[in-house]
């Protein structure tokens, strides 16, 4: 089913949206790189964006009736819901990569000295969290939890701002700029544990309002 | 703690696959279906029919688990493949889309393809295809599952005489391998396929007899005529409920 949801979503081209933030965040990247925890910091935001974006786009990718037959497929529309936000998790992460990538290939000596596999594991990790919020958010967004298109994109941009300005978010991003990582453990075993239960209440949702 | 599946009256020997307990739907605060009770055995075919707007739909959806009801319960876990009445071409070709949808079948889907006369091509992306080939698509994809319930919403919508017969046919099929099938039927093609069949007015069942489908099928088209041939039809892929309402 995750493939499935994958392959319908690639034919979309629903996808072509993240794909270009990704694109403009790199050649900003690449005209003036920063360290590596710097530029993973930047790409946050932006990983965030796009994970959103494709967990609605795999979430809107057909109408209701189709969706109801592969709800019966997978046993409930919960179930449906659950392998749409994994699908996009797995969207997410790959084409997160390109930024995490080119953040670590392009960047510049860090203010201080810090461990290769420090930065390699802090950047994964971030990543990871990203991802995970961006499923977290977008599941609770697309059909059959919310069906009106303008709702889903105010409530999302909406979602992002209180994202960047949360004060724990906020302390973790300016610490990777500075070149340390302090804070990064945490915010990643918040971000996952969040984006669980955000999936959980999507699929009870999904159960009532389908 | 509710009653156990096994408690309640099925037509068979063995539990039903699924059964609806005093089911209340309300959608947007309008009751849709009413304190309504119907149960599947395996082996069974149930026909729903019945007005526009009378909760036939609802019903298929309460059954297939995708929609919960307001009050009552659905009781049971089948494995389902559901039939929506209408979908929007999804985007893949048909080949590509039959071979996504799930993987574990009892059959090729071309197979029952073939026997449904699907004329489209299916190297060729969904929205290509007439509704006619898209719903046999549909059908087969069902029908070649492994499902041990196949709900089909407007089950012969869109299909040409060929094609209603050989879905009569899979039912009878269904049947034999001791799977389920609940569908909903506006016209008289294919609830001459049924075991039972169950009226719903106003969301509350209002017959759910083999014996009312005479009268249905003389209330919705009219003419005796169309009833002999409804009747030779139904002989000729040997129902068994046939000489009862002839």
């Amino acid at each position: 089913m995750i493939l499935f949801n994958l392959r319908l979503t690639a034919r979309s081209m629903r996808w072509l949206g993240a794909a270009l933030l990704v694109l403009i965040w790199s050649s900003f990247t690449i005209s003036d790189p920063g360290s590596a925890l710097s530029n993973a910091s930047s790409a946050f935001m932006v990983v965030v964006a796009i994970t959103c974006w494709l967990t609605i786009a795999v979430g809107n990718v057909d109408d209701d009736g189709h969706r109801e037959l592969l709800a019966a497929v997978a046993g409930s529309p919960a179930r449906l819901q659950r392998s749409r936000a994994i699908s996009a998790y797995v969207a997410g992460n790959a084409i997160a990569l390109v930024p995490t990538v080119v953040g670590i290939a392009l960047a510049a000596t860090p203010s201080r000295p810090v461990s290769n596999v420090r930065i390699y594991g802090a950047c994964v990790l971030l990543q990871l969290a990203a991802t995970a919020i961006g499923v977290g958010i977008g599941t609770l967004l697309h059909r059959p939890v919310v069906r009106n298109g303008g709702v889903t994109l105010l409530v999302s941009i909406g979602a992002l701002v209180v994202l960047v300005l949360l004060p724990p978010v906020q302390h973790v991003l300016r610490q990777l700029n500075d070149d340390r990582t302090g804070g990064l453990l945490v915010l990643s075993a918040v971000a996952l544990g969040a984006a669980v239960a955000a999936v959980a209440a999507s699929g009870a949702l999904a159960n009532r309002l389908n | 703690m509710g009653r156990p599946l096994s408690s309640f009256p099925s037509h068979g020997s063995s539990p039903p696959l699924v059964a609806l307990d005093a089911v209340t739907v309300r959608l947007g605060g309008r009751p849709i279906l009413h304190d309504l009770s119907l149960t599947l055995a395996p082996g069974e075919v149930i026909g729903v029919t019945g007005p526009n707007g009378a909760g036939k739909t609802t019903l298929l959806r309460v059954a297939a688990n995708l929609l919960r009801p307001s009050a009552g319960r659905r009781i049971g876990h089948p494995t389902l493949a559901y039939v929506p009445a209408a979908v929007e071409p999804p985007l893949l070709p048909a080949a590509t889309w039959l071979g996504g949808v799930r993987r574990d079948r009892r059959v090729a889907p071309t197979a029952v393809l073939e026997q449904l006369a699907f004329d489209g091509d299916l190297g060729r992306p969904c929205r290509e295809l007439s509704f006619g080939n898209l719903r046999k698509l549909l059908l087969a994809d069902a029908f070649s599952s492994r499902a041990d319930l196949i709900v089909v919403d407007e089950a012969a919508e869109g299909l040409d005489s060929h094609g209603a017969a050989a879905l009569l046919a899979l039912m009878a099929e269904t049947r034999a391998r001791g799977a389920g099938v609940l569908f909903t039927e506006q016209q008289t093609q294919t609830i001459v396929g049924a075991d039972r069949v169950a009226v719903i007015r106003q969301g509350q069942l209002t017959i759910e007899t083999a014996s009312a489908i005479a009268e249905i099928t003389v209330s919705l088209r009219g003419p005796a005529a169309n009833v002999g041939e409804l009747t030779r039809r139904g002989t000729e892929i040997g129902f068994r409920y046939v000489t009862e309402r002839t």
